[in-house]
């Protein structure tokens, strides 16, 4: 494997002064710029670090880096602007820093998020990463784009729900923290897509039936036969070229895709079978109506923070959505259904609600509750919670 | 290691998309001009002398790439990924890519 270093270190010392002494003039060159670089991140650091309260809690802090084209280790690069900064000449700059407020907003004033962690974490995005870089990819601590090689990919800064979907993978991170491998792994991307997606839609003012509902429109070249990267209305659709082929996703389970857990296997299909949680999103936001970040965005926000854990597989997920969805919105709602719904039409059945009326919600939004059952998981578990609560208390008081 | 008698392979992986980024190059360093067979043995030598580590388990969406040199006596791969490459890695990849044959995508 090739020198690799976590995000968080600077390249040893000693590496670098080797390349320096290297014959070759463009090694000593990069050496020289990435040693540049790092003090120059390192001093930002450490002044930032005086200045605890410089911006206080719940404040976007966004500072965006310009690679200038290169491919530092760890990814560096020069400031370009930050929080109080005003817009520059370059349009990727400013992309990265509005699509990342755009998505900071979506979180704080849609679901009281404040920024990844919960607590306020800095957001920093580095543009112009490399030469032609066809990607955009979340390391940990940065968001990192490329400018693509304008023969499939444009700016990745381009695509709101780029910006949204890497921003995601650290609130993943932060939260339920699905591991990368095959069904976890397909989770966590489904979670950038469907939050990607939700903050585009939050913008454009989209409720569910009109929104596009797809991931990376914008930075496909315009000589590419395609709509976009992928599709949660209809996942395997989102492009069919002669020149990349046909979006391989899955809508359903029947077409799960068992790939090998490795690199060149996508981890087991993480961007791949993601096509199944994400049409269950969708599938519900449309049948419950309205703004899909309001009651689904919820449900799903509620199950990724509160409600799931690192190894969970899309029946663990879907079960959990199902019981969230009974606890926001009541046992049997027309929320909780449409979720259970969802799950069914993309071949997952959620277990432990076959008490739920099995009637489906209308697309208009109509509710039926004959025959709903009090008893249902959801009132189970409200029972459990409040149960807990009264044993702490009870608890407290005797210790007191 | 002769350049003269070396193969190599570029595989591509992983990424946002891999479904459209995936690719694989060869490359039949025999074939090319002599300075550019020199200039990739350079690499060659530096890359499988720098020094090797682990991968960076947050990385999401991150590609990979795996470089195979193979010759008469010899093969071996080197891994990395974005954020990762080591400069003589990243210059064999954009050799590999401008020179190599595509054979897929």
């Amino acid at each position: 494997m090739a020198d690799r270093h976590s995000v968080n270190c600077i390249v040893p010392p000693h590496i670098l002064r080797k390349l320096m002494d290297s014959k070759d003039r463009k090694l000593r060159e990069i050496a020289l710029n990435t040693m540049l670089a790092s003090t120059q991140i390192r001093a930002q650091r450490n002044i930032l670090s005086l200045l605890p309260n410089a911006l206080g809690a719940g404040e976007k802090r966004r500072t965006i880096f310009d690679a200038k084209n290169m491919e530092p280790d760890p990814p560096l690069g020069v400031r370009v602007r930050g929080e109080n900064g005003s817009p520059v000449g370059d349009p990727a700059v400013n992309e990265a820093f509005d699509g990342l407020g755009t998505t900071y907003d979506f979180y704080k004033q849609v679901l009281s998020r404040n920024s990844i962690d919960g607590n306020g974490m800095r957001l920093d995005a580095i543009v112009h990463y490399g030469d032609s870089f066809n990607n955009a990819f979340w390391n940990g601590q940065v968001m990192v784009f490329g400018d693509g090689d304008e023969d499939l990919f444009t700016s990745f800064t381009k695509s709101l729900d780029v910006i949204a979907h890497e921003l995601t993978h650290g609130v993943t991170e932060n939260t339920a923290g699905f591991v990368y491998h095959k069904q976890p792994g397909a989770l966590n991307e489904s979670m950038s897509d469907v939050f990607g997606s939700l903050v585009k839609q939050w913008l454009l003012k989209q409720d569910a039936a009109s929104a596009d509902w797809l991931i990376g429109a914008d930075v496909f070249t315009p000589g590419l036969e395609g709509d976009a990267l992928r599709s949660l209305k209809a996942p395997g659709t989102a492009y069919d070229s002669e020149m990349i082929g046909k979006d391989p996703q899955p809508a359903h389970m029947e077409d799960f895709q068992n790939l090998p857990d490795t690199r060149f296997g996508d981890n087991g299909g993480v961007h791949i079978n993601s096509g199944i949680p994400n049409h269950a999103f969708y599938l519900a936001a449309v049948a419950i109506g309205g703004n899909a970040w309001d009651a689904t965005g919820h449900i799903w926000y509620e199950t990724l923070c509160k409600n799931t854990g690192p190894d969970a597989k899309f029946q663990d997920f879907a079960d959990a959505t199902v019981g969230v969805g009974g606890r926001l919105y009541g046992p049997a709602s027309p929320e909780q259904v449409a979720v259970r719904d969802a799950w069914h039409e993309v071949g997952i059945e959620v277990k432990g609600v076959g008490s739920i009326r099995p009637a489906k919600v209308t697309t208009t939004g109509a509710r039926d509750t004959k025959g709903a059952d009090k008893e249902s998981l959801s009132d189970l578990h409200a029972k459990v919670d409040a149960l807990a609560r009264t044993v702490e208390q009870l608890t407290k008081k005797r210790v007191a | 290691m002769s350049s003269g008698e070396m193969k190599l392979e570029l595989e591509i992986s992983g990424g946002f998309a891999p479904s459209v980024t995936s690719s694989r190059y060869a490359l039949d360093v025999a074939s090319l001009p002599e300075d550019t067979r020199k200039q990739i043995e350079e690499l060659v030598k530096e890359l499988l002398a720098a020094p090797r580590s682990t991968t960076n388990p947050q990385l999401r969406d991150a590609m990979s790439y795996e470089v195979t040199i193979t010759s008469a006596a010899h093969k071996e791969s080197v891994i990395a990924d974005d954020g990762g490459l080591s400069p003589p890695m990243r210059d064999l990849i954009k050799l590999i890519k401008s020179f190599g044959s595509r054979t897929k995508r």
